[in-house]
């Protein structure tokens, strides 16, 4: 009864938690200094909205908005939406800048930490802590590339940082966790190598329709990029296999210590052949969704469909194929490391 | 590339993998076909969402019942994928309807009306993007339902005599211990997809403007939801199978 008790203490909290942090971000108008307003009305491409922020907090405002259906570029508006709205003395009009955002992307992401916690409780808060420590490094490692640092440096060592860090969240301090960590760095190391000579040797990669490309670049720059996404891209699928393959191998080891190298090695394949499939799959279905929007744009602008396949998704197939061989080496791999270093500890 | 890269992959299967691996590429070509299947759907005129779910639920269908077998592990799962498909189709509907983080931004390099594309199409690009959001959330469902469900049914043969809330509360702690990896392998994916972008957004916009700006909003919505289907999915198939195990 006391344990029950505790639980629905603990949920009404994270209830609470969660409503104050999305009625700040929901509310939190005034911290920006560009001037945002609250959809009221619509009707056709008027728009009636009230300014939520600045000097004219209140003021009714006029707004038009055109769009086209399909919504590829143009956003459909809402009651209840948020502009980013400015005002041009000129004219003597207020015009639509964007739109607010933030309050929805932190909803999501409340929900998502939410149920981590309450399905996941103390993994699920490993996991959060683990996601938002991920996403600091990300940011700083972004800002000290705006600085100028080389991408590629910058990718290698927060592979390494992201990989130890989440091991060890995940697993705690102890042998199983430096087995894990060494065979997801080997094997992502490798992945790195193969693709490395793969992008510098092998027939020139077109860089024109990588997304986002800061413009302009030269073609080491590219390469870089490329090369990081592939490392850190392949990271999360190689470290749930071999953290898989390494738990499995000692647990059979600790119960059984006389275990052949032969019954553990087709154990632990076992083992990874039923969870092998499914996350290839993940991986490319994880990969490729983006392509859609592009696709049926592209094929509607009557672009040949070899050519947009050969564009579009050049890159998307590429980092499936370099996760899949990630996957598919670090069984191996891993099973390898983890006899090698029982053998060790027989000897001493 | 593409060619070399796919070589290597096919020869270390044949290096390393067992026949059960070489079934996983055979389901893999299945489902990048019927990932075609739903793009060719959508431009002869099917709607989006239709097409998505027929696509999914085959997907799903593959994924689990040829590359495994269909026994009442794989059922179990394939229930929970469909019951997580509703739910989560509901919930990205409504983010979606709000959040206007369908189609391109105006930035983009390659795809912009300067460049010859043209926006007057047939299809609206809101549902495009619910789409997207459920193609990528159904592989992650089926990868954690499954190991659930498999898990479960070990637990359960092994000890016959737990009750249906034992069987629950097993499956929960099942999923506490892949909850992670999931999670995690979303986010590199997903990171990685998007690392030029994040390299585009530092280089031109402020902190604020990312934050609001449709191009990131459009990739964490899509990842929390996949991370949301992938946990909602650990009680909903601890539930079925707590009931279905006999």
């Amino acid at each position: 009864m006391n344990k029950k008790k505790r639980l629905i203490i603990k949920l009404i909290a994270l209830f609470l938690c969660t409503s104050v942090i999305y009625f700040f971000v929901y509310n939190n108008a005034a911290s920006y200094d560009d001037p945002i307003a609250k959809v009221t009305n619509i009707d056709g491409a008027k728009i009636t909205a009230e300014l939520v922020n600045g000097d004219n907090k209140g003021e009714k405002i006029e707004l038009t908005h055109e769009y086209e259906p399909s919504l590829v570029y143009d956003e459909k508006y809402h009651e209840g939406n948020f502009l980013f709205v400015s005002y041009s003395e000129v004219k003597d009009a207020w015009s639509i800048m964007g739109m607010k955002r933030d309050y929805i992307i932190v909803l999501v992401l409340l929900i998502l930490f939410d149920l981590l916690l309450i399905v996941g409780q103390k993994q699920g808060f490993y996991t959060v802590l683990g996601l938002c420590v991920n996403v600091l490094i990300f940011i700083f490692a972004m800002s000290l590339f705006d600085k100028g640092s080389n991408i590629l440096v910058l990718s290698i060592i927060m592979t390494i940082f992201f990989a130890c860090l989440i091991l060890l969240l995940i697993n705690g301090w102890n042998r199983n966790t430096l087995l894990s960590i060494f065979s997801t760095l080997s094997s992502v190391l490798i992945i790195g190598v193969i693709s490395t000579l793969v992008i510098y040797y092998g027939p020139e990669i077109s860089y024109d329709f990588m997304e986002f490309m800061p413009q302009p670049h030269s073609k080491g720059e590219a390469n870089l990029v490329l090369i990081s996404e592939i490392l850190i891209g392949g990271l999360g699928v190689i470290m749930d296999i071999s953290i898989t393959i390494t738990t499995c191998a000692t647990e059979l080891i600790d119960k059984n210590p006389i275990i052949s190298k032969n019954a553990l090695v087709n154990s632990c394949k076992k083992v990874s052949n039923d969870i092998t499939g499914t996350m290839i799959n993940v991986v490319l279905l994880t990969n490729i969704a983006s392509f859609l929007p592009v696709f049926v744009l592209a094929v509607n602008n009557e672009f040949r469909i070899s050519t947009i396949i050969k564009n579009n998704m050049f890159f998307e197939i590429v980092r499936f194929l370099t996760g899949s061989i990630g996957i598919v080496l670090t069984i191996p791999l891993a099973i390898f490391i983890v006899t090698k270093f029982r053998r060790r500890l027989e000897i001493s | 590339m593409i060619i070399i890269l796919s070589l290597v992959f096919i020869l270390l299967i044949f290096l390393f993998g067992s026949n059960k691996t070489a079934q996983s590429i055979v389901t893999t070509l299945i489902n990048l076909g019927v990932f075609f299947g739903i793009l060719f759907a959508i431009f002869f005129g099917m709607n989006p969402i239709l097409a998505t779910i027929i696509g999914c639920v085959i997907i799903s269908l593959v994924t689990l019942f040829y590359q495994n077998e269909v026994n009442i592990k794989t059922k179990s799962a394939f229930y929970s994928v469909l019951i997580v498909l509703i739910i989560s189709m509901s919930f990205t509907f409504l983010i979606c309807y709000y959040s206007n983080i369908q189609g391109f931004p105006t930035g983009q390099y390659e795809i912009r009306l300067s460049n010859g594309y043209s926006d007057e199409i047939e299809v609206n690009m809101m549902f495009l993007q619910i789409a997207v959001i459920l193609i990528v959330l159904i592989g992650s469902a089926i990868d954690t339902s499954l190991a659930v469900s498999s898990a479960l049914y070990e637990v359960k043969e092994n000890n016959p005599d737990l009750n249906k809330l034992d069987v629950f509360n097993s499956g929960l702690s099942i999923g506490k211990g892949i909850l992670s990896s999931t999670i995690n392998t979303l986010f590199f994916i997903f990171i990685a997809e998007y690392l030029s972008l994040f390299l585009y957004l530092v280089k031109y916009y402020d902190f604020l403007q990312i934050l609001n700006s449709k191009e990131f909003a459009q990739e964490v919505i899509t990842i929390s939801i996949a991370g949301i289907a992938s946990v909602i999915i650990i009680p909903v198939t601890a539930f079925l199978c707590s009931r279905r195990y006999k």
